[in-house]
């Protein structure tokens, strides 16, 4: 559990949705697979996509696009499912999230590392641990423990009743 | 309550190892106990094994002690216990089964464990 | 290496105090059975020496009290009496929660278990013959003499060189034979390797025993309870000192008795469960992998490939049988633990119930079993606080003094059919009635089919109960039932007799892993629904629902039977097919459709977890994967009838 303050050089994972850059703690990230057929499931959020086959394991699949306001994301030639570690109520769950292109591991150390800004971002504040530096850009560090925390999935489930 | 396993300093006088054993001489404790035994039969012409300060000993350490007493007559060194065998030591020798008349099977002479009488 | 034999020794423990339980409850309807006081001695010595073996010292000691009670038993000093079971239940308790209390088990005796200890001394004291109580009390010390004879026997002790990593001391083995007589006991070293090639924690000795003893071969054999008599020991009686006793029919015969039985192979092997649950999830992916070969096989037309992909689905469904068979425990099990609720219950109600089983051979899935118990507490705890009358009662009704609760399984095509009968005075049909109206479940003065009337049981909170006593009748459990029942994909049913008393009904699936389904599409989307819920297909078109004027309704040959619209419920993309499918399913004991755009077929569904994400959706149960690679999900149509009737 992290308290949003990153302190350690640590590296990322950075992936586009739409022209946006976002990051990944790698320790996170267990692995990215080529977009495949997902399965829809009645009555839940649109963002949650649905369910994948991962050798032989079901596994759910959310569309960050649509969870950050943005439209569906439609399949293209580097749409991705990168499949991540999430910690909901403490217990570890695996789960898979879109993305329209991923693009490289970066080491980002803490002077790299700014905190989220309080406005100027259609995102809940909440979901960024920081905003990386890297070449003049910004990248939005997520914080996918919290967007997929426990008040989440309550809200998931009144959207589905 | 641990066994303690503790290797003496080489007697000058004799140029033997005294390896002592204290307090409970188990199986949990056997496979440090059979390092510390063959580490001085390697290193020694005479091993005496310090049993005095045993509390509490069980068919594995005695069955470890007899292989190490048959590997240095194999060896031709020579191994013994401490003469203040104690008390339980020997009870419980004997309860196990170990007679003063030698370990079955071929003979190999006198058990180490339980002696005809005292040296 | 150690942690793993004691956790055997826990499994063991734990079957042990089953057997002990189960001896016991016999023993009070049979006070006389030998057989049976044996039975339960052994149990109970086992208790307590592997406990002893294993520093739970404190077991041990507990152990040693009820010995002492049973050991007079077993010498007919004591009779068997309900006080004496209900005390000696009560120790093994103690003993049940000291072995989950505490890890090291260092603890001493707990003031509950100084009360137990205190009724098993008084017990003893109460004996016939305090000279032998006292015996009994302390094994080891001075036998009596001239009890049943002397015998010498030679006993080779030839442990497997495992011994010590069981946990056994085999001090503690001749010690208990020193006990029993003067007896002369043999270390033979010769197989003790030298330093170098030995393994300090495995045995190589080997002990020969010449022991005179009055106790009988029986104590004897006690000594070596923890080892494996047929391969480790073998006893050789050398003299008799009493040629003919009719008592002891083992020691009877002069000569040797050879209990050494080498070629014997084993019968069974413990496996840790775990392994056993990799195994099927193994074979689950393996049959998942064999249809999407057939499938593709099918898809190229390749008569090779096909006769390959024929040779793999019978072997795969070989596998899959084999693998599930394994994981298949009797029944009986958790009968057994009914003899022990029913003896208590009856006590503290002032009832008189006696416990039929029939049928415990029947063979269920491991997971269904765990999950099935609760369930069949709460009937079991119900049929005797409403279902059985008092003694009063039922003398005054022409029935004889004690009830009886009967339980039985069997098995049918897939599923497994457990009833659970008594025969009480049966359901109150005016009282189901008048709580149903009281709790709006129904409306006042409704005419309502018997079935219905007795299905307002499983509604959540309904009790019709006047007292509200602490087993049941605080409207909690039947509806919990039928939740459960639900959660296994079985179902429940009740029938009941005024005056001849109620069966209740519950049929679950043989196992929890691999179902039967009916593979059916909806819009891009492919589902599956539990085959044994579906009765049959019918065709929707679009005339069928103008005849309707809208309403949700379809005719099946003489009946009307209402349908859910899933391409509607589940906000399907796309346009529905000229010619809908309607799926007839009975759930709880109604018909009820299900419309969808295609019915596939039957499919082989091994069972997923949705995940924690999903876990609250409702209507799905779970996931499977399809021949084709993709994800299919499993519908819990209970769950979507339930929805349908509460928006209704």
């Amino acid at each position: 559990m992290n308290d949003g303050l990153i302190t350690e050089t640590a590296q990322y994972l950075t992936f586009k949705l739409g022209e946006e850059v976002f990051a990944l703690d790698i320790g996170k990230v267990r692995e990215v697979l080529d977009f495949t057929t997902v399965t829809r499931v009645p009555r839940t959020p649109d963002f949650m996509r649905g369910v994948i086959n991962l050798r032989g394991n079901v596994v759910p699949v959310a569309d960050m696009r649509l969870k950050f306001g943005m439209t569906e994301t439609e399949k293209g030639v580097n749409t991705c499912i990168i499949i991540v570690e999430v910690a909901v109520d403490g217990e570890t769950t695996v789960l898979g999230v879109m993305a329209d292109s991923v693009l490289e591991v970066l080491d980002l150390g803490p002077d790299r590392i700014e905190p989220p800004p309080r406005i100027g971002t259609r995102l809940n504040v909440d979901f960024i641990r920081g905003m990386g530096k890297c070449d003049e850009e910004f990248v939005m560090i997520l914080d996918i423990d919290r967007i997929f925390s426990c008040e989440e999935l309550v809200l998931a489930r009144d959207m589905a009743d | 309550m641990n066994m303690n396993l503790a290797v003496g300093g080489i007697s000058e006088a004799e140029g033997s190892i005294v390896l002592t054993l204290s307090g409970r001489a188990t199986i949990q404790h056997a496979n440090e106990a059979k390092g510390a035994l063959y580490g001085a039969l390697c290193s020694s012409e005479r091993v005496v094994v310090d049993v005095s300060g045993v509390t509490e000993v069980d068919p594995a350490i005695f069955q470890l002690l007899c292989s190490a007493h048959r590997s240095a007559t194999e060896l031709g060194k020579r191994m013994g216990l401490e003469p203040a065998c104690p008390e339980p030591f020997r009870k419980a020798a004997e309860a196990a089964g170990f007679h003063p008349s030698g370990c079955g099977g071929e003979a190999r002479g006198e058990c180490l464990l339980v002696k005809e009488e005292d040296r | 290496m150690i942690d793993r034999y004691r956790q055997a020794f826990l499994d063991e423990a734990e079957e042990l105090l089953a057997e002990l339980e189960l001896g016991l409850l016999e023993l009070e309807q049979s006070p006389a059975d030998m057989e049976l006081v044996g039975r339960v001695f052994r149990a109970m010595h086992t208790i307590k020496g592997s406990s002893a073996m294993f520093g739970y010292d404190a077991i041990a000691a507990l152990g040693h009290e009820v010995e002492a009670v049973l050991e007079l038993v077993r010498s007919n000093r004591l009779a068997v009496t309900t006080p004496l079971v209900g005390t000696i239940l009560l120790a093994r308790d103690q003993i049940k929660a000291m072995l989950a209390g505490t890890a090291g088990g260092c603890d001493g005796i707990t003031d509950g278990g100084r009360v137990i200890v205190a009724s098993l001394r008084e017990l003893v004291s109460s004996s016939a013959s305090p000279a032998v109580a006292e015996r009994a009390s302390l094994p080891g010390s001075s036998p009596v003499y001239g009890e049943c004879g002397e015998i010498t026997c030679l006993i080779r002790f030839r442990p497997h060189p495992d011994l010590f990593l069981r946990g056994i001391n085999p001090l503690q083995i001749l010690n208990e034979l020193r006990g029993l007589g003067p007896c002369r006991v043999v270390a033979h070293t010769d197989e003790v390797p030298l330093l170098e090639e030995l393994d300090p924690e495995l045995c190589y000795l080997r002990w020969d025993v010449e022991l005179v003893t009055a106790r009988g071969l029986d104590a004897v054999q006690d000594a070596f309870i923890f080892v494996d008599q047929e391969r480790e020991v073998e006893i050789e009686v050398l003299a008799d000192a009493n040629d003919i006793s009719p008592d002891e029919e083992v020691g009877s015969s002069p000569g040797a008795i050879e209990q050494h039985n080498g070629e014997k192979s084993i019968s069974s092997i413990r496996v840790e469960a775990a392994k056993l649950d990799h195994l099927v999830n193994l074979v689950g992916e393996l049959v998942t992998v064999q249809a999407r070969i057939s499938q593709t096989a099918a898809v190229r037309n390749d008569t090779e490939l096909l006769a390959l992909a024929e040779d793999l689905e019978r072997l795969t469904g070989g596998l899959r049988d084999n693998a599930l068979n394994i994981r298949m425990l009797p029944i009986g099990g958790t009968f057994n633990r009914f003899r022990r609720i029913v003896h208590d219950l009856g006590m503290e109600l002032g009832k008189e119930v006696v416990l039929e089983t029939w049928g415990a051979e029947t063979e269920l899935d491991k997971t269904v079993i765990e999950r099935l118990t609760d369930p069949l507490v709460h009937i079991v705890r119900n049929s005797i606080d409403h279902g059985i009358e008092t003694p009063q009662l039922r003398l005054a009704a022409g029935k004889p003094r004690q009830g009886a609760i009967h339980l039985s399984a069997q098995h049918s095509g897939g599923s497994v059919i457990i009833a659970i009968r008594d025969d009480g005075a049966g359901m109150d049909r005016e009282a189901l009635r008048a709580r149903g109206v009281e709790r709006g479940l129904i409306p006042a003065g409704a005419e309502l089919p018997d079935r219905d009337l007795m299905n307002l049981i499983f509604a959540p909170g309904f009790t019709t109960s006047e007292l509200v006593t602490n087993v049941s009748g605080r409207g909690v459990g039947m509806d919990v039932v039928k939740r459960a029942m639900d959660s296994l994909r079985g179902s429940v049913s009740v029938t009941s007799l005024p005056g001849d008393g109620t069966t209740i009904t519950l049929t679950i699936p043989l196992t929890l892993a691999i179902i039967e389904s009916l593979l059916v599409r909806v819009g891009p989307d492919c589902f599956v629904l539990p085959l044994s819920l579906v009765e049959e297909c019918v065709e929707l078109t679009s005339a069928d629902r103008a005849k309707a004027h809208g309403r949700h309704l379809v005719r099946v040959r003489d009946s009307i039977v209402p349908y859910i619209p899933l391409r509607e419920r589940f906000g399907a993309r796309g346009e529905a097919p000229e010619i809908e499918q309607v799926v007839i399913t009975e759930v709880d004991g109604k018909r009820v459709g299900l419309v969808v755009d295609h019915v596939i077929g039957e499919h082989q569904t091994v069972i997923k977890s949705i995940g924690r994400m999903f876990r609250n959706v409702a209507g799905v149960s779970g996931a499977t994967i399809l021949g084709n690679g993709t994800v299919a999900l499993i519908l819990d149509v209970q769950q979507l009838v339930q929805d349908e009737v509460l928006a209704a």
